[in-house]
């Protein structure tokens, strides 16, 4: 490993661990907040944990996605523009999300252990996996926004929300798009890790050629 | 020596080309200018030279070895570019000392205490949002980063844009004497030639994608006149020499000469002067038809 790789990875690893603490910081917020909102209810303390990790875990798929697109117009250009090379930000970009994933899956994990919860652990892992696919996604999506405007986000924006209306309808009327809960999760992750790889394959080949802007 | 060397390089936008078969040579130990008009093809050829963003065709090359992702060649290589104070998701939010930060990490002989001292003496406050910052102090701030960089080449493109008077002059300081005790080579790009040009030991100077001339500073200045006198006086005189942007008034006549070789004398009853790189710069500019822009 060369000297400026181990720059642009510590660089990275500590954008992660930021990462990581905005993840913590908002579990600590929400759970504050909906224990406000919980009090006096019934099962409250149950309500207080399906809600932590119901959107704990959603927001560490969300906040991967916004990062990754964030990053090529910003944090990646400005380290290619200060000497980076282009296969540093793509590794470090990588190790940058692999270190929010395990960091944020870390604390669910310990937080399900401690409070008697395992049923969970299965759910913040399938969702960790969905958050590096969408980290890949996000790159693609920072990467075609860097190039062609922020016409590209609306366009992503609108196809995202037809297609959660479409899944959202689905669900009102008793169907569901993947039945998440049975042995389809396997084949949902084995997806996942796969199209994964395809899309890291598209982003090496996009950061290849990356500009500065 | 060191030698930056990029040869013909062409950089194409579509059917636009930037870059129109551009080469250059930056030796090290010099202090160089690059001037140029908005939308001459300065920041395109920097940032092309600093593998910052690739190039059409050509080649870029330090020391002979490729300036494209290679480690050791961009260690010796600092461009700080203009900082956007937006990005394509809304104001730029990152604070300087993250700035700052970035630039420490990645700049391999950055000198921290350096930087501390020109945050000082610019008087910027580091836990200030980019977006909240005036435009002398965006100038600082690349300024802080290109020199703390302690890069062989550091490459500055309009650092002065923005600065009050004083500031400027701190920083012409600040070059002259970076340069004197280290030898570093600096590209400084600006359109405030008049005080920057005595700092320039060679010029380039580009126009529509094309460079025009790099030259030593004091020889290409050697060779420029301006010459004013009655119209027919002044034609005779400058006959046989390449002449820029001439200007009439009643039956007297000024143009800019730059001939090949200093000229020992013109005829008599001309009036020679030297020409500023600025004003010879805007004559050979000026002359092709396009309106400021």
């Amino acid at each position: 490993m060369s000297e400026l790789s181990k720059r642009a990875a510590k660089y990275y690893f500590i954008q992660g661990i930021k990462l990581v603490m905005v993840s913590l910081l908002v579990l600590i917020f929400g759970g504050v907040m909906w224990t406000f909102f919980s009090m006096g209810e019934a099962n409250a303390f149950e309500h207080v944990l399906n809600m932590i990790f119901s959107f704990g875990t959603l927001f560490m798929i969300m906040l991967n996605f916004l990062y990754s697109m964030y990053s090529p117009a910003w944090y990646d250009s400005l380290v290619l523009s200060m000497g980076a090379r282009r296969k540093d930000v793509f590794f470090g970009e990588l190790l940058k999300q692999i270190t929010f994933i395990i960091g944020t899956v870390l604390i669910y994990i310990i937080l399900a252990v401690s409070l008697h919860r395992p049923e969970h652990i299965i759910t913040i892992l399938t969702c960790s996996i969905i958050s590096l696919l969408m980290g890949a996604v996000g790159l693609i999506v920072g990467h075609k926004i860097k190039k062609y405007g922020r016409v590209v986000y609306i366009i992503f924006v609108f196809v995202n929300a037809a297609l959660f209306a479409t899944i959202g309808i689905r669900q009102a009327d008793g169907k569901t798009l993947i039945d998440a809960h049975a042995d389809s999760r396997y084949v949902i992750v084995s997806a996942a890790l796969l199209l994964f790889a395809i899309l890291e394959f598209v982003v090496y080949r996009i950061n290849k050629k990356a500009m500065v802007v | 020596m060191s030698i930056l060397s990029g040869k013909n390089i062409v950089k194409s936008y579509g059917k636009e080309n930037v870059l129109k078969n551009v080469s250059v040579e930056i030796e090290t130990g010099k202090i160089y200018g690059l001037i140029g008009r908005n939308g001459a093809g300065k920041t395109t050829l920097l940032s092309i030279l600093t593998a910052q963003n690739p190039a059409t065709q050509g080649e870029i090359t330090l020391d002979g070895k490729p300036v494209w992702e290679n480690e050791e060649s961009l260690s010796h290589i600092c461009y700080s570019r203009e900082i956007s104070q937006v990005t394509m998701f809304g104001p730029n939010t990152l604070k300087v000392k993250d700035y700052l930060g970035t630039a420490k990490a990645f700049y391999r002989n950055w000198d921290e205490a350096y930087a501390k001292e020109l945050v000082k003496l610019f008087n910027i406050d580091t836990k200030k949002k980019i977006s909240k910052l005036s435009k002398g102090m965006l100038s600082a701030v690349t300024i802080i980063v290109a020199l703390a960089s302690k890069a062989d080449i550091t490459i500055l493109d309009e650092p002065v844009a923005g600065l009050d008077v004083v500031a400027r002059e701190q920083f012409y300081k600040l070059i002259i004497e970076e340069y004197s005790e280290t030898g570093r080579t600096f590209i400084i790009s600006t359109h405030i030639i008049e005080e920057a040009a005595s700092l320039f030991e060679r010029v380039i100077i580009i126009d529509n994608g094309e460079i025009m001339f790099q030259e030593n500073t004091e020889d290409f200045l050697a060779r420029a006149y301006r010459v004013s006198g009655e119209a027919d006086a002044v034609d005779k005189a400058t006959e046989g020499f390449k002449i820029y942007h001439p200007e009439s008034l009643g039956r007297n006549k000024v143009v800019t000469v730059l001939a090949d070789a200093p000229v020992e004398k013109f005829a008599e009853n001309v009036q020679v002067e030297p020409v500023s790189l600025q004003n010879l710069f805007y004559a050979m500019c000026v002359n092709d038809g396009r309106e400021a822009v």
